[in-house]
């Protein structure tokens, strides 16, 4: 599920508006925040997702929650910096 | 040795991480009042079994069946409202609060007591402590008391004596011996070979992706491969089973 997540993150992320295959600066940075927060969660959340799953309760809510976070942060990102749409590593090169 | 059929068995288990086999068909099990240990060397494969086996790692294939059910995915939360407690090596306590609201926790969940676990192993002075605030062996014996306290059918603990004091050694011996003697059906690992031989009532050698069950200590200490090839010279003539601290 984790991996599987952060792929799927850093697909769509990194697709951003410049079409398939062509990151973006942002997307780049946002990806990165994105694999930060869950690597985070993975590390830091390791002990609570194990006691509750030693409770009975299951305990996917820990990698759903940083990953719907990240897709929050990108939405945002790209709705309200537009310079984050138009900036292309080709342009940058 | 003849135990009847085992409380929990991991059967067959195989696992791939990218294009190495790591288990290729192992198999541990455990009984109700009994424990038993798995040796292996450093990356044989016990934690991934041990994993799986908890319901934490999906495994190639291979089914875990505990008390009559058999789990062809098993999961942790489901294994645990069956009865199971895993422990895993990093810990099974959040740092985040104190271990008298995890016991609470545990305890508003499966009900009991926890009165014999502060005491068996001396948390009584630090059970209202943040866990953050605690040293790598109080937060141990806080993970043992946690374990004592949910008074599972079934306990995985994955190398519970690993870096710990030989007093907190000790108190953990105890505590195995007490869940024993509750009829808990104990699998247990590690390199601390005198100590966990003291407590083991059966030897499962990890080696080469699979699995092979040695008896008693006794029996695994004579055994001329496991001997040769885990113990080695020095642990050989040594290993042999001590009294177990009550």
């Amino acid at each position: 599920m984790f991996w599987l997540l952060l792929r799927l993150m850093l697909l769509f992320i990194t697709r951003g508006k410049n079409g398939m295959g062509t990151p973006s600066p942002g997307g780049m940075i946002v990806a990165a925040i994105a694999a930060g927060i869950i690597a985070y969660s993975e590390l830091t959340f390791f002990r609570e997702r194990t006691l509750a799953a030693n409770l009975g309760v299951w305990h996917g809510w820990y990698a759903v929650l940083p990953a719907a976070v990240s897709f929050m942060i990108d939405a945002l990102l790209w709705a309200f910096v537009p310079g984050l749409r138009e900036f292309t590593w080709i342009e940058l090169a | 040795m003849t135990r009847g059929a085992p409380f929990y068995t991991a059967d067959s288990v195989t696992k791939s991480f990218g294009g190495r086999q790591v288990l290729k068909s192992a198999s541990v099990w455990g009984w109700r009042g009994a424990i038993t240990v798995m040796l292996g060397r450093n990356g044989s494969g016990k934690s991934t079994l041990m994993r799986i086996g908890a319901g934490v790692l999906r495994a190639d294939s291979g089914t875990v069946h505990m008390g009559g059910r058999t789990y062809q995915r098993p999961r942790l939360h489901e294994l645990a409202r069956a009865g199971l407690y895993f422990h895993p090596e990093r810990g099974c306590l959040p740092i985040y609060g104190s271990l008298h609201d995890h016991l609470d926790a545990i305890i508003a969940r499966f009900g009991g007591r926890y009165d014999e676990a502060i005491d068996l192993t001396g948390m009584a002075e630090l059970i209202d402590v943040p866990l953050i605030e605690l040293s790598g062996g109080e937060l141990h014996r806080a993970e043992v008391a946690s374990c004592i306290a949910r008074a599972p059918s079934c306990l995985i603990a994955d190398e519970p004596y690993a870096g710990v004091s030989p007093i907190d050694a000790e108190r953990l011996t105890l505590a195995l011996n007490h869940l024993r003697a509750r009829g808990c059906a104990i699998i247990t690992s590690g390199h601390d070979v005198p100590a966990l031989m003291a407590v083991a009532d059966e030897v499962v050698w990890v080696t080469s992706g699979t699995t092979h069950a040695l008896g008693g200590p006794a029996e695994a200490a004579d055994h001329h491969q496991f001997a040769t090839e885990y113990l080695g010279p020095s642990l050989r003539y040594s290993a042999r089973p001590h009294s177990p601290v009550f």
